[in-house]
């Protein structure tokens, strides 16, 4: 069930009145969002609601278990088995035909033909995201930032919440088990910024997004060969429109429609190709991914406190590992590496203070977003492609093209101009708008999502493709 | 505050909530009836859905005779018909 169609309007009509008319029977409230959560997930494939049930139960018991181990050997103990059964799981779905057919590639050169088979397992949907917050909350019980649940019920709605449940933001326990203790407070609903959150995440994926995706972006990513060198760098310009509008689009719905329901979810982007280094572009693009690999990946390694070399070694390390979760495919190991790389050449030149920005001349700064943008737009490529060979394809013909006309058309341009204007517009206007509209009356507050819904369905394509990170 | 406002003022802001929600789906049902009609055949036949089916036919009935559902429409053709973009 995708965010911007009929079928999520009509569910989301029915979960809003009963989850409220619930709350101050908390109990009984979590138990139907766990029921609305399982449905919702069902629409994809209702034989994965096992997969998720078992999953949030292994990590409840794991999260037992280790608040009630008294020796530190126990719960290390715990700990691990209960890591290495949430990766395993995420392992064999996602990751077993890639290292299969790596590991027999690599065989085959060496003379040997052995073929280790493949799962022929459909990818669960949102997997990645399952394996995250199961992880998040049995690090942070190990790690004493929060108690074990007693509850069940809590941490099944933790891992299942559906306006998080497919493609983030990463909620993380210590973060959101708090929210389910008490009744939800109505006076914590941002009711502007909640609608605009929603109203704009429409907007950036079904009319941004999807029209630069499907008429100019996927055509070229296809088949880089037959597009010129004016397409190849556009279409790498594009792809960072397409990217954001749709990521961006997606959790800026899912913080919109958890708050509606009375639950806080965090900030999960903030105009990240205004970035002027790596380090500021990971501040600003998916927070809560780069901050859970920090927090759980980065320092679990060691961090920056054993020196210099080990802090290079475990930003690539981490990033790389980042690179792969996104995707089973070298082409994803490339592009996390690339970044961890360029994260650790900040550190060694020392380029990565964003806070410097106000003293340095303006010059200056153009090159710093400059080189930040152009790194991330190349990036983009390997993350896009298909395969490393196509990124090669891409760079290689982007090069050795450049007689061939381009095909862009005015109405993709003009998409695409709107989604770099997500950029450079201050937030300080969009959060004047919502003041505006929590002060309008009544009459005002319907109209305003009417008109600009009626305006996305004027503007929208014929069909609208999922969302990027529903694969991951 | 004392619970009473507290009280008062929650409701209030729910009754709000459930206005934006439940107006906006209206007013777009009733000024696209075409795409719920569509979403409605894709589904398999049931009481259910054939009772959907007659409450949206009523709502079409009415937009199409305010003109709502034309302009709509007309919208539409006119955005494909610019972006040459083919038809729904």
């Amino acid at each position: 069930m995708l965010f911007p169609t009929i079928d999520f309007a009509v569910f989301f009509a029915l979960v809003f009145p009963v989850t409220w008319s619930l709350n101050s029977w908390n109990f009984s409230k979590k138990i139907w969002l766990v029921a609305a959560s399982y449905l919702f997930y069902s629409f994809w494939d209702w034989r994965f609601l096992f997969l998720l049930f078992f999953s949030s139960i292994g990590n409840f018991c794991a999260g037992l278990l280790i608040g009630s181990a008294k020796r530190l050997g126990v719960r290390r103990l715990v700990l691990a088995v209960a890591v290495a059964l949430n990766l395993s799981v995420l392992g064999y779905f996602k990751y077993y035909n890639f290292l299969s057919l790596t590991l027999s590639n690599v065989l085959a050169r060496l003379g040997l033909n052995v073929d280790f088979g493949s799962t022929e397992v459909a990818l669960p949907i949102a997997i990645s995201f399952l394996t995250f917050h199961g992880l998040s909350y049995i690090i942070d019980v190990y790690r004493g930032r929060i108690a074990p649940s007693k509850s069940a019920v809590d941490l099944l709605l933790y891992i299942s919440f559906f306006p998080h449940l497919v493609a983030g933001p990463i909620v993380r326990a210590h973060d959101f088990l708090p929210q389910l203790e008490r009744r939800s407070d109505p006076s914590t609903i941002r009711v502007g910024q909640s609608v605009f959150l929603i109203l704009g995440g429409l907007f950036k994926k079904v009319v941004i997004a999807s029209h630069v995706s499907t008429l100019f972006v996927d055509p070229i990513f296809v088949e880089p060969t037959n597009y010129g060198t004016i397409d190849l760098i556009l279409g790498m310009y594009a792809y960072a429109v397409v990217i954001y509008c749709d990521f961006s689009a997606y959790t800026d719905i899912a913080i919109g429609i958890a708050n509606l329901l009375g639950y806080q979810f965090p900030q999960n982007f903030d105009q990240p190709y205004r970035a002027l280094s790596l380090q500021d572009f990971w501040r600003r693009w998916h927070m809560t991914l780069s901050t859970w690999l920090r927090d759980y990946l980065y320092i679990s390694l060691g961090g920056n406190r054993h020196g210099t070399f080990a802090t290079y070694r475990n930003l690539i390390i981490t990033m790389g590992l980042g690179g792969l979760w996104h995707g089973a495919g070298l082409q994803f190991i490339v592009w996390g590496l690339m970044h961890g790389v360029g994260l650790a050449v900040e550190r060694a030149l020392g380029l990565r203070q964003e806070r410097d920005a106000p003293r340095r001349g303006r010059f200056t700064i153009f090159i710093a977003w400059f080189v930040t943008f152009h790194f991330v737009c190349i990036a983009w490529v390997f993350f896009r492609s298909p395969s490393l060979d196509a990124a090669a394809a891409y760079f290689g013909t982007m090069f050795s093209n450049p007689t061939v006309p381009s095909t862009i058309t005015w109405f993709v341009a003009v998409w695409m101009a709107v989604g770099f204007l997500t950029q450079l517009i201050d937030a300080s206007y969009f959060r004047k708008l919502q003041g505006y509209y929590e002060r309008s009356p009544l009459a005002a507050k319907v109209l305003v999502p009417f008109a600009v819904i009626y305006l996305i369905a004027v503007l929208s394509p014929v069909g609208i493709p999922p969302f990027i990170y529903f694969q991951f | 505050m004392d619970a009473r406002t507290k009280i008062a003022g929650d409701r209030s802001r729910l009754l709000t909530l459930a206005a934006i929600l439940y107006g906006t789906l209206g007013l777009l049902a009733l000024a696209m009836p075409d795409a719920l009609s569509s979403r409605l055949d894709d589904l398999t036949p049931s009481p259910l859905v054939r009772a959907a089916q007659s409450g949206v036919g009523s709502i079409a009935v009415v937009s199409n005779a305010l003109g709502i559902a034309a302009v709509y429409r007309a919208a539409r053709a006119q955005f494909l018909a610019t972006a040459g973009l083919q038809r729904d």
